[in-house]
Protein backbone atom coordinates (compact mmCIF):
# COMPACT_ATOMS: atom_id res chain seq x y z
CA UNK A 1 0.00 0.00 0.00
CA UNK A 2 1.11 3.94 -1.00
CA UNK A 3 0.04 6.81 -0.16
CA UNK A 4 -2.18 7.08 -3.07
CA UNK A 5 -3.90 3.97 -1.98
CA UNK A 6 -4.60 5.69 1.45
CA UNK A 7 -5.78 8.49 -0.11
CA UNK A 8 -8.14 6.58 -1.91
CA UNK A 9 -9.79 4.91 0.54
CA UNK A 10 -9.50 7.89 3.40
CA UNK A 11 -11.67 10.14 0.84
CA UNK A 12 -13.86 7.56 0.06
CA UNK A 13 -14.18 6.41 3.70
CA UNK A 14 -15.12 9.44 5.09
CA UNK A 15 -16.91 11.09 1.92
CA UNK A 16 -14.39 13.75 0.76
CA UNK A 17 -12.66 14.76 -1.66
CA UNK A 18 -9.15 13.33 -2.22
CA UNK A 19 -7.46 16.67 -2.17
CA UNK A 20 -8.73 16.68 1.48
CA UNK A 21 -7.68 13.54 2.38
CA UNK A 22 -4.25 13.94 0.90
CA UNK A 23 -3.90 17.06 2.98
CA UNK A 24 -5.12 15.62 6.14
CA UNK A 25 -2.60 12.80 5.64
CA UNK A 26 0.44 15.08 5.10
CA UNK A 27 -0.46 17.04 7.88
CA UNK A 28 -0.60 14.43 9.77
CA UNK A 29 2.88 12.50 9.06
CA UNK A 30 4.27 15.92 9.46
CA UNK A 31 3.69 16.61 12.56
CA UNK A 32 4.79 13.50 13.52
CA UNK A 33 7.82 14.26 11.66
CA UNK A 34 8.29 17.62 13.74
CA UNK A 35 8.19 15.69 16.72
CA UNK A 36 10.50 13.35 16.40
CA UNK A 37 13.22 16.14 15.25
CA UNK A 38 12.88 17.56 18.68
CA UNK A 39 13.54 14.34 20.15
CA UNK A 40 10.09 14.07 21.25
CA UNK A 41 8.58 10.01 21.97
CA UNK A 42 5.05 10.09 19.91
CA UNK A 43 2.67 7.76 21.49
CA UNK A 44 -0.34 6.85 19.35
CA UNK A 45 -2.70 4.41 21.96
CA UNK A 46 -3.41 1.15 20.25
CA UNK A 47 -1.07 2.10 17.50
CA UNK A 48 2.53 2.46 18.57
CA UNK A 49 5.46 4.59 19.83
CA UNK A 50 7.56 6.45 17.45
CA UNK A 51 10.83 8.09 18.72
CA UNK A 52 14.31 8.28 18.57
CA UNK A 53 17.49 6.54 20.23
CA UNK A 54 20.89 8.33 20.56
CA UNK A 55 23.23 5.41 19.63
CA UNK A 56 27.06 5.32 20.65
CA UNK A 57 29.86 5.77 18.07
CA UNK A 58 31.05 2.24 17.09
CA UNK A 59 33.43 0.51 14.77
CA UNK A 60 32.36 -2.05 13.27
CA UNK A 61 33.44 -4.65 10.38
CA UNK A 62 31.50 -3.89 7.02
CA UNK A 63 31.70 -7.17 5.25
CA UNK A 64 31.03 -5.81 1.64
CA UNK A 65 34.41 -3.51 1.91
CA UNK A 66 36.03 -5.82 4.05
CA UNK A 67 37.36 -3.18 6.45
CA UNK A 68 36.61 -1.96 9.93
CA UNK A 69 34.64 1.24 10.12
CA UNK A 70 34.22 3.88 12.67
CA UNK A 71 30.50 4.89 13.00
CA UNK A 72 29.94 7.91 14.24
CA UNK A 73 27.42 8.30 17.12
CA UNK A 74 23.60 9.02 15.79
CA UNK A 75 20.33 8.72 15.80
CA UNK A 76 18.32 5.81 14.86
CA UNK A 77 14.18 6.05 14.82
CA UNK A 78 12.32 3.20 15.86
CA UNK A 79 8.74 2.20 15.75
CA UNK A 80 7.18 -0.01 19.25
CA UNK A 81 3.69 -1.99 17.83
CA UNK A 82 1.38 -1.68 20.58
CA UNK A 83 0.09 -4.76 22.10
CA UNK A 84 -3.38 -4.18 20.23
CA UNK A 85 -1.96 -3.88 17.19
CA UNK A 86 0.15 -6.92 17.75
CA UNK A 87 -2.35 -9.09 18.76
CA UNK A 88 -4.59 -7.77 15.73
CA UNK A 89 -1.98 -8.93 13.20
CA UNK A 90 -1.46 -11.68 15.00
CA UNK A 91 -4.91 -13.22 14.99
CA UNK A 92 -5.04 -16.76 13.49
CA UNK A 93 -7.20 -15.40 10.43
CA UNK A 94 -4.48 -13.00 9.28
CA UNK A 95 -2.19 -15.74 9.19
CA UNK B 1 7.80 10.54 30.41
CA UNK B 2 7.98 14.32 29.96
CA UNK B 3 9.01 13.71 25.89
CA UNK B 4 6.30 11.95 25.26
CA UNK B 5 3.39 13.58 22.81
CA UNK B 6 0.67 11.84 22.73
CA UNK B 7 -2.07 11.85 20.19
CA UNK B 8 -4.50 14.48 21.89
CA UNK B 9 -1.73 16.68 22.16
CA UNK B 10 -0.04 15.96 18.76
CA UNK B 11 -3.70 16.46 16.76
CA UNK B 12 -4.83 19.77 18.76
CA UNK B 13 -1.11 21.32 17.23
CA UNK B 14 -2.19 19.70 14.17
CA UNK B 15 -5.34 21.32 13.65
CA UNK B 16 -4.11 24.56 14.70
CA UNK B 17 -1.72 24.75 12.67
CA UNK B 18 -3.04 23.80 9.56
CA UNK B 19 -6.90 25.74 10.85
CA UNK B 20 -9.05 22.51 10.14
CA UNK B 21 -11.60 21.72 12.79
CA UNK B 22 -10.50 19.42 15.70
CA UNK B 23 -13.38 17.29 15.26
CA UNK B 24 -12.65 16.61 11.80
CA UNK B 25 -8.81 15.64 12.24
CA UNK B 26 -9.60 13.29 15.08
CA UNK B 27 -12.09 10.88 12.68
CA UNK B 28 -9.56 11.27 9.94
CA UNK B 29 -6.51 9.65 11.82
CA UNK B 30 -8.65 7.15 13.80
CA UNK B 31 -9.67 6.02 9.80
CA UNK B 32 -5.72 6.63 8.90
CA UNK B 33 -4.76 3.99 11.47
CA UNK B 34 -6.97 1.45 11.02
CA UNK B 35 -6.30 1.74 6.98
CA UNK B 36 -3.00 1.21 7.98
CA UNK B 37 -3.31 -1.55 10.01
CA UNK B 38 -6.07 -3.12 7.00
CA UNK B 39 -3.11 -2.03 4.81
CA UNK B 40 -0.49 -3.95 6.19
CA UNK B 41 -2.72 -7.02 6.98
CA UNK B 42 -3.19 -7.28 3.10
CA UNK B 43 0.05 -6.03 1.72
CA UNK B 44 2.71 -6.53 4.15
CA UNK B 45 3.77 -3.08 3.48
CA UNK B 46 2.76 0.28 3.99
CA UNK B 47 4.87 3.17 2.24
CA UNK B 48 3.79 7.01 3.54
CA UNK B 49 5.86 9.46 0.97
CA UNK B 50 8.02 11.33 2.86
CA UNK B 51 7.33 9.75 6.19
CA UNK B 52 8.65 6.28 5.90
CA UNK B 53 7.46 2.70 5.29
CA UNK B 54 6.35 -0.18 7.74
CA UNK B 55 6.43 -3.52 7.10
CA UNK B 56 4.84 -7.21 8.09
CA UNK B 57 7.82 -9.36 9.27
CA UNK B 58 7.31 -12.81 9.83
CA UNK B 59 9.84 -14.02 12.71
CA UNK B 60 9.61 -18.00 13.15
CA UNK B 61 9.52 -19.87 16.35
CA UNK B 62 12.53 -19.36 17.72
CA UNK B 63 14.19 -20.37 21.31
CA UNK B 64 14.38 -17.69 24.19
CA UNK B 65 15.61 -17.28 27.74
CA UNK B 66 13.40 -15.61 30.61
CA UNK B 67 15.80 -13.04 31.79
CA UNK B 68 14.76 -13.49 35.28
CA UNK B 69 14.93 -17.48 35.82
CA UNK B 70 17.40 -18.36 33.01
CA UNK B 71 14.73 -21.14 31.72
CA UNK B 72 14.08 -21.84 27.88
CA UNK B 73 10.77 -20.93 26.66
CA UNK B 74 10.00 -21.31 22.80
CA UNK B 75 8.28 -18.24 21.39
CA UNK B 76 6.22 -18.59 18.96
CA UNK B 77 6.15 -17.97 15.25
CA UNK B 78 4.57 -14.25 14.98
CA UNK B 79 4.82 -11.05 12.84
CA UNK B 80 6.39 -7.82 13.54
CA UNK B 81 6.03 -4.28 12.75
CA UNK B 82 9.06 -2.98 11.48
CA UNK B 83 9.40 0.49 10.44
CA UNK B 84 12.07 2.20 8.32
CA UNK B 85 11.96 6.11 8.39
CA UNK B 86 12.67 7.70 4.73
CA UNK B 87 15.38 9.86 3.25
CA UNK B 88 13.27 12.87 4.23
CA UNK B 89 12.80 11.90 7.82
CA UNK B 90 16.18 10.79 8.53
CA UNK B 91 17.06 13.98 7.26
CA UNK B 92 14.99 15.98 9.03
CA UNK B 93 15.61 14.18 12.48
CA UNK B 94 19.53 14.47 12.10
CA UNK B 95 20.64 17.26 9.60
CA UNK B 96 24.39 16.60 9.47
CA UNK B 97 25.12 13.23 9.82
CA UNK B 98 28.50 12.50 9.50
CA UNK B 99 29.62 9.24 7.47
CA UNK B 100 30.95 6.18 8.47
CA UNK B 101 35.00 6.33 8.06
CA UNK B 102 37.33 3.33 7.25
CA UNK B 103 39.56 2.96 10.26
CA UNK B 104 43.10 2.37 8.39
CA UNK B 105 43.40 1.66 4.92
CA UNK B 106 46.26 -0.69 4.18
CA UNK B 107 48.46 0.67 1.17
CA UNK B 108 51.22 -0.92 -0.33
CA UNK B 109 53.33 2.04 0.34
CA UNK B 110 52.74 1.25 4.50
CA UNK B 111 53.61 -2.17 3.87
CA UNK B 112 56.78 -2.26 2.23
CA UNK B 113 58.52 -0.76 5.50
CA UNK B 114 61.81 -2.62 6.44
CA UNK B 115 62.44 -2.22 10.11
CA UNK B 116 65.80 -4.29 10.23
CA UNK B 117 68.46 -2.94 8.95
CA UNK B 118 70.65 -5.77 7.76
CA UNK B 119 67.70 -7.06 5.77
CA UNK B 120 67.67 -3.85 4.26
CA UNK B 121 71.68 -4.25 3.17
CA UNK B 122 70.96 -7.52 1.86
CA UNK B 123 68.22 -6.21 -0.92
CA UNK B 124 70.48 -3.79 -2.13
CA UNK B 125 73.55 -6.18 -2.48
CA UNK B 126 71.46 -9.13 -3.15
CA UNK B 127 73.45 -11.25 -5.05
CA UNK B 128 70.62 -12.26 -7.75
CA UNK B 129 72.43 -10.85 -10.91
CA UNK B 130 74.94 -13.08 -10.50
CA UNK B 131 72.81 -15.93 -9.67
CA UNK B 132 71.03 -15.62 -12.62
CA UNK B 133 73.79 -14.52 -14.62
CA UNK B 134 75.82 -17.84 -13.94
CA UNK B 135 73.43 -20.36 -14.85
CA UNK B 136 73.58 -19.34 -18.60
CA UNK B 137 77.11 -21.20 -18.66
CA UNK B 138 76.72 -23.55 -15.66
CA UNK B 139 73.18 -25.22 -16.07
CA UNK B 140 73.64 -25.51 -20.41
CA UNK B 141 77.04 -26.76 -20.15
CA UNK B 142 77.17 -29.13 -16.95
CA UNK B 143 75.23 -31.73 -18.36
CA UNK B 144 76.19 -31.47 -22.09
CA UNK B 145 79.66 -31.65 -20.85
CA UNK B 146 78.98 -35.14 -19.10
CA UNK B 147 76.38 -36.59 -21.68
CA UNK B 148 79.09 -35.47 -24.29
CA UNK B 149 82.59 -37.12 -22.06
CA UNK B 150 80.43 -40.72 -22.00
CA UNK B 151 79.75 -40.15 -26.04
CA UNK B 152 83.00 -39.32 -26.26
CA UNK B 153 84.57 -42.31 -23.93
CA UNK B 154 82.46 -44.84 -25.77
CA UNK B 155 83.42 -43.07 -29.40
CA UNK B 156 87.11 -43.79 -28.15
CA UNK B 157 86.97 -47.10 -27.15
CA UNK B 158 85.14 -47.90 -30.98
CA UNK B 159 87.45 -45.54 -33.09
CA UNK B 160 90.29 -45.22 -31.15
CA UNK B 161 92.48 -43.55 -34.11
CA UNK B 162 89.62 -41.24 -35.32
CA UNK B 163 89.56 -40.03 -31.79
CA UNK B 164 92.97 -39.82 -31.07
CA UNK B 165 93.06 -37.45 -34.43
CA UNK B 166 90.56 -35.40 -33.52
CA UNK B 167 91.76 -35.06 -29.91
CA UNK B 168 94.62 -33.44 -31.30
CA UNK B 169 92.88 -31.36 -33.61
CA UNK B 170 90.71 -30.36 -30.59
CA UNK B 171 93.07 -29.78 -28.05
CA UNK B 172 94.99 -26.74 -29.26
CA UNK B 173 91.41 -24.91 -30.04
CA UNK B 174 90.43 -25.80 -26.74
CA UNK B 175 93.02 -24.53 -24.84
CA UNK B 176 92.91 -21.32 -27.24
CA UNK B 177 89.92 -20.47 -26.49
CA UNK B 178 89.82 -21.17 -22.18
CA UNK B 179 92.98 -18.85 -23.03
CA UNK B 180 91.81 -16.52 -25.00
CA UNK B 181 88.57 -16.24 -22.67
CA UNK B 182 90.94 -15.62 -19.55
CA UNK B 183 92.37 -12.82 -21.36
CA UNK B 184 89.01 -11.15 -22.08
CA UNK B 185 88.61 -11.59 -18.72
CA UNK B 186 91.70 -10.04 -17.42
CA UNK B 187 91.38 -7.55 -19.64
CA UNK B 188 88.27 -6.24 -18.43
CA UNK B 189 89.23 -6.82 -15.02
CA UNK B 190 91.92 -4.19 -15.73
CA UNK B 191 89.59 -1.96 -17.36
CA UNK B 192 87.35 -1.88 -14.44
CA UNK B 193 90.57 -1.74 -12.23
CA UNK B 194 91.55 1.37 -14.42
CA UNK B 195 88.07 2.81 -14.70
CA UNK B 196 87.72 2.66 -11.02
CA UNK B 197 90.90 4.99 -10.71
CA UNK B 198 90.01 7.63 -12.85
CA UNK B 199 86.05 7.36 -11.33
CA UNK B 200 85.19 7.79 -14.92
CA UNK B 201 81.24 6.89 -14.00
CA UNK B 202 79.33 7.77 -16.72
CA UNK B 203 80.80 5.26 -19.45
CA UNK B 204 79.40 2.23 -18.33
CA UNK B 205 79.79 0.65 -21.85
CA UNK B 206 82.53 -1.74 -21.27
CA UNK B 207 80.60 -3.15 -18.95
CA UNK B 208 78.43 -4.67 -21.82
CA UNK B 209 81.39 -5.03 -24.10
CA UNK B 210 83.13 -7.47 -21.22
CA UNK B 211 80.27 -9.71 -20.54
CA UNK B 212 79.00 -10.06 -24.28
CA UNK B 213 82.95 -10.70 -25.22
CA UNK B 214 82.71 -13.31 -22.20
CA UNK B 215 79.05 -14.90 -24.13
CA UNK B 216 80.82 -15.55 -27.48
CA UNK B 217 84.04 -16.80 -26.32
CA UNK B 218 82.80 -19.25 -23.78
CA UNK B 219 79.79 -20.69 -26.40
CA UNK B 220 82.58 -22.30 -28.55
CA UNK B 221 84.80 -23.46 -25.32
CA UNK B 222 81.68 -25.26 -24.60
CA UNK B 223 81.12 -26.92 -28.03
CA UNK B 224 84.39 -27.88 -28.23
CA UNK B 225 84.10 -30.04 -25.56
CA UNK B 226 81.89 -32.57 -26.43
CA UNK B 227 84.71 -34.84 -28.85
CA UNK B 228 87.26 -33.79 -25.93
CA UNK B 229 88.64 -36.79 -23.39
CA UNK B 230 86.58 -37.01 -19.94
CA UNK B 231 90.14 -35.35 -18.49
CA UNK B 232 90.39 -32.67 -20.93
CA UNK B 233 86.42 -31.97 -20.38
CA UNK B 234 87.09 -31.71 -16.36
CA UNK B 235 89.74 -29.55 -16.97
CA UNK B 236 87.67 -27.05 -19.44
CA UNK B 237 84.66 -27.61 -16.64
CA UNK B 238 87.72 -25.90 -14.37
CA UNK B 239 88.88 -23.24 -17.08
CA UNK B 240 84.77 -22.35 -17.14
CA UNK B 241 84.72 -22.13 -13.72
CA UNK B 242 87.63 -20.47 -13.10
CA UNK B 243 85.72 -18.08 -15.71
CA UNK B 244 82.57 -17.93 -14.25
CA UNK B 245 84.44 -16.47 -10.82
CA UNK B 246 86.02 -14.25 -12.47
CA UNK B 247 83.41 -12.59 -14.83
CA UNK B 248 81.35 -13.19 -11.60
CA UNK B 249 83.72 -10.66 -9.54
CA UNK B 250 84.33 -8.34 -12.77
CA UNK B 251 80.06 -7.99 -12.29
CA UNK B 252 80.20 -7.85 -9.06
CA UNK B 253 82.59 -5.25 -8.83
CA UNK B 254 80.47 -3.52 -11.48
CA UNK B 255 77.84 -3.94 -9.53
CA UNK B 256 79.24 -2.32 -6.05
CA UNK B 257 80.73 0.46 -7.34
CA UNK B 258 78.32 1.73 -10.39
CA UNK B 259 75.02 0.22 -10.01
CA UNK B 260 73.20 3.02 -10.74
CA UNK B 261 74.95 4.76 -13.64
CA UNK B 262 74.92 1.01 -15.85
CA UNK B 263 71.07 1.14 -15.43
CA UNK B 264 71.13 4.81 -16.44
CA UNK B 265 73.12 4.89 -19.62
CA UNK B 266 73.67 1.42 -20.90
CA UNK B 267 71.70 0.23 -23.83
CA UNK B 268 69.09 -2.71 -22.75
CA UNK B 269 71.09 -5.35 -24.76
CA UNK B 270 72.17 -8.99 -23.55
CA UNK B 271 72.63 -9.81 -20.35
CA UNK B 272 73.96 -6.34 -18.79
CA UNK B 273 70.43 -5.41 -18.81
CA UNK B 274 68.77 -8.56 -17.02
CA UNK B 275 71.70 -7.85 -14.53
CA UNK B 276 71.31 -4.47 -14.18
CA UNK B 277 67.07 -4.22 -13.80
CA UNK B 278 67.08 -6.22 -10.65
CA UNK B 279 69.14 -3.46 -8.66
CA UNK B 280 67.07 -0.38 -10.48
CA UNK B 281 65.21 0.77 -6.80
CA UNK B 282 66.39 4.30 -6.21
CA UNK B 283 65.77 5.45 -2.50
CA UNK B 284 62.74 7.35 -2.71
CA UNK B 285 62.46 10.68 -0.34
CA UNK B 286 60.15 11.19 1.88
CA UNK B 287 59.31 15.01 2.47
CA UNK B 288 56.11 14.42 4.42
CA UNK B 289 56.47 12.41 7.91
CA UNK B 290 55.09 8.87 7.59
CA UNK B 291 52.38 9.94 10.35
CA UNK B 292 51.59 13.36 11.16
CA UNK B 293 50.01 14.10 14.59
CA UNK B 294 46.43 14.16 15.60
CA UNK B 295 44.41 13.09 18.20
CA UNK B 296 42.53 10.24 18.92
CA UNK B 297 39.31 9.30 20.79
CA UNK B 298 39.65 5.89 22.30
CA UNK B 299 36.69 3.42 21.38
CA UNK B 300 35.29 0.20 22.56
CA UNK B 301 37.90 -2.50 21.71
CA UNK B 302 41.03 0.32 20.92
CA UNK B 303 44.51 -0.56 22.44
CA UNK B 304 48.18 1.16 22.34
CA UNK B 305 49.49 -1.92 20.63
CA UNK B 306 46.66 -1.99 18.11
CA UNK B 307 46.78 1.76 17.48
CA UNK B 308 50.41 1.70 16.89
CA UNK B 309 49.48 -0.95 14.41
CA UNK B 310 46.82 0.98 12.49
CA UNK B 311 48.95 4.83 12.29
CA UNK B 312 52.61 3.54 12.46
CA UNK B 313 52.63 -0.25 10.93
CA UNK B 314 54.41 -1.28 14.00
CA UNK B 315 52.98 -2.26 17.24
CA UNK B 316 56.28 -2.09 19.04
CA UNK B 317 56.36 1.99 18.72
CA UNK B 318 53.29 1.57 21.67
CA UNK B 319 55.62 2.86 23.77
CA UNK B 320 55.88 6.16 21.55
CA UNK B 321 52.06 7.00 21.97
CA UNK B 322 52.68 5.86 25.75
CA UNK B 323 55.71 8.29 26.29
CA UNK B 324 53.36 10.86 24.79
CA UNK B 325 50.68 10.38 27.04
CA UNK B 326 52.08 9.89 30.25
CA UNK B 327 50.09 12.20 31.98
CA UNK B 328 46.84 11.29 30.78
CA UNK B 329 47.28 7.08 30.86
CA UNK B 330 47.92 5.62 34.19
CA UNK B 331 48.14 1.96 33.07
CA UNK B 332 49.08 1.60 29.74
CA UNK B 333 46.74 -1.76 29.65
CA UNK B 334 43.57 0.16 30.62
CA UNK B 335 42.32 2.92 28.49
CA UNK B 336 39.27 4.45 29.07
CA UNK B 337 36.56 4.82 26.40
CA UNK B 338 36.26 8.75 24.80
CA UNK B 339 39.25 9.90 26.63
CA UNK B 340 41.26 11.19 24.18
CA UNK B 341 45.15 10.46 23.09
CA UNK B 342 48.12 12.37 21.64
CA UNK B 343 49.01 10.10 18.48
CA UNK B 344 52.76 11.89 18.24
CA UNK B 345 54.22 12.59 14.84
CA UNK B 346 56.44 9.72 12.99
CA UNK B 347 59.51 11.58 11.50
CA UNK B 348 60.75 9.96 8.33
CA UNK B 349 59.99 7.41 5.22
CA UNK B 350 58.67 4.20 5.88
CA UNK B 351 62.12 2.38 5.42
CA UNK B 352 63.94 4.63 8.03
CA UNK B 353 63.95 4.38 11.51
CA UNK B 354 64.61 7.15 13.49
CA UNK B 355 67.05 6.41 16.34
CA UNK B 356 64.60 7.52 19.14
CA UNK B 357 62.07 5.16 17.11
CA UNK B 358 64.77 2.24 17.37
CA UNK B 359 64.91 2.97 20.98
CA UNK B 360 61.17 2.84 21.76
CA UNK B 361 61.09 -0.20 19.58
CA UNK B 362 63.86 -1.74 21.78
CA UNK B 363 62.05 -0.65 24.65
CA UNK B 364 58.93 -2.29 23.45
CA UNK B 365 60.70 -5.58 22.98
CA UNK B 366 62.39 -5.16 26.33
CA UNK B 367 58.99 -5.17 28.17
CA UNK B 368 57.97 -7.91 26.09
CA UNK B 369 61.18 -9.38 27.35
CA UNK B 370 60.30 -9.10 31.47
CA UNK B 371 56.54 -10.44 30.51
CA UNK B 372 57.99 -13.38 28.99
CA UNK B 373 60.20 -13.68 32.04
CA UNK B 374 57.33 -13.61 34.54
CA UNK B 375 55.33 -16.00 32.81
CA UNK B 376 58.31 -17.97 32.98
CA UNK B 377 58.31 -18.12 28.77
CA UNK B 378 61.11 -19.90 27.06
CA UNK B 379 61.69 -16.89 24.50
CA UNK B 380 62.61 -14.08 26.80
CA UNK B 381 66.20 -14.38 25.98
CA UNK B 382 65.08 -13.67 22.07
CA UNK B 383 63.28 -10.75 23.02
CA UNK B 384 66.29 -9.46 24.58
CA UNK B 385 67.96 -9.83 21.73
CA UNK B 386 65.62 -7.96 19.16
CA UNK B 387 65.80 -5.36 21.54
CA UNK B 388 69.58 -5.01 20.81
CA UNK B 389 69.39 -5.34 17.58
CA UNK B 390 67.35 -1.95 17.37
CA UNK B 391 69.22 -0.19 20.14
CA UNK B 392 72.35 -1.24 22.03
CA UNK B 393 72.46 1.54 23.76
CA UNK B 394 69.44 0.21 26.00
CA UNK B 395 70.21 -3.30 26.67
CA UNK B 396 73.37 -1.45 28.03
CA UNK B 397 71.03 0.82 30.41
CA UNK B 398 69.48 -2.06 31.17
CA UNK B 399 72.26 -4.79 31.40
CA UNK B 400 72.80 -3.91 35.45
CA UNK B 401 69.08 -4.85 36.02
CA UNK B 402 69.21 -7.72 33.77
CA UNK B 403 69.29 -11.16 35.49
CA UNK B 404 71.23 -13.44 32.86
CA UNK B 405 73.31 -16.63 32.11
CA UNK B 406 76.98 -15.54 31.56
CA UNK B 407 76.44 -17.31 28.11
CA UNK B 408 73.81 -14.85 27.67
CA UNK B 409 75.25 -12.31 28.72
CA UNK B 410 78.42 -13.31 25.91
CA UNK B 411 75.93 -13.40 23.05
CA UNK B 412 74.34 -10.23 24.48
CA UNK B 413 77.66 -8.34 24.25
CA UNK B 414 78.82 -10.53 20.44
Amino acid sequence: MTTGELVKQLSSRLGITQVEAKKIIQAFFSEISQHLAKDKNIILRDFGTFGCKQVSAQRRFMPGKNCQYDIPEHKRTFFRTAKKLKAQLNTPSSE
Amino acid sequence: MTNAVYKNALLTGMAERHSMPLSHVKAAVKEVLVIVKDGLLRDGSVRIHNFGTFRLKRIAEHQGRNPQTGETITIKAQNRVVFRPDKALRELIEPNKAKATPVVENTGAIKNVIADESLENKTERQPTAITQATPEITTISRPEIARKAIEAAQLNTEQGSVNEEDKQNVKPRNKIYALGAMAAVVVALLLVMLQNDKELIKQPAFDTQTITANETQSAPAVTVIPVALAEESVMTIEAVKEHNDLTEESIAIAETDKEYTVIETSPSTGTSASIATPLTQPNELHEVPFFSERIHQIMRGDSLWRLAENSYDEPLLWTYIYQANRNSIKNPDNLHINDELILPTLEGGPDELTERDRYYIAEGYYLAHLYYEATDNADSFYALLEAKRYSAKLVEEKMSSLNLTRLERVLLKR
